[in-house]
């Protein structure tokens, strides 16, 4: 499966990209994650949600292609 | 027309014409809250903050924070601005305004929007200062 992923932030600054698609075996948010973690262990040290399609999913949610998933740091608008 | 309107981009409007989009007729009171930078941070000097979001969700965001305040407080009409980019301290980062019958449900409605923007907005602060910087969490 082939989705789009988004990085903001701190998540931005430790991948060294704001967007990249991403090609993985998975069906699931979770899936993805671990997939990203592979190539980008130092992702593992930062705390964030994720949302597909921007809105906040839990990570069971179930993913399709082309999907927009985000990775969001803790946020600190205001 | 809509009485909600979210704007979180470059360009930030005046008070003006926040205080004259919000208010009403049917409406004793405007409340606005405006988010200023600040030159301190644990002591440290800031020379600016540098703000970015996932724009088009953090706007659907802050709608849905909105809407629900809207039904929650018996708000009438509500306006949030949001900046991106760069502000310097004593510089505006955010503008909410919002307009009710009485005051006590604009303070209390004021207070709940800006409360969940900071919560659950994809919005984000990064400290600048003279020999480093700092993504706020």
């Amino acid at each position: 499966m082939k989705v789009k992923v988004l990085f903001f932030a701190k998540a931005r600054d430790v991948i060294g990209k704001r967007e990249m698609y991403v090609d993985f075996e998975g069906e699931k948010v979770e899936d993805l994650i671990r997939h990203i973690m592979v190539h980008f262990p130092k992702l593992g040290s930062l705390k964030f949600s994720v949302a597909v399609n921007r809105e906040f999913v839990m990570p069971d949610h179930p993913l399709k292609d082309e999907d927009e998933v985000a990775i969001i740091p803790p946020v600190s608008g205001g | 027309m809509s009485m909600i309107r979210v704007n979180v981009g470059y360009e930030l409007k005046s008070l003006d014409e926040v205080f004259n989009e919000v208010k009403d007729r049917e409406c004793g009171a405007v409340v606005l809250f405006i988010g200023t930078a600040r030159d301190l941070s644990d002591g440290k000097e800031v020379l600016y903050l540098e703000y970015e979001a996932y724009e088009e969700m953090a706007k659907k965001e802050i709608e849905m924070i909105c809407e629900d305040a809207k039904e929650r407080f018996g708000l009438r009409k509500i306006t949030v601005l949001h900046k991106l980019g760069r502000v310097d301290p004593e510089e505006i980062s955010v503008i909410v305004g919002v307009s009710s019958k009485h005051r006590k449900e604009g303070f209390e409605g004021c207070k709940y929007i800006m409360d969940r923007i900071k919560e659950r907005v994809p919005i984000w602060k990064k400290e600048v200062f003279k020999d480093g910087e700092r993504w706020v969490e």
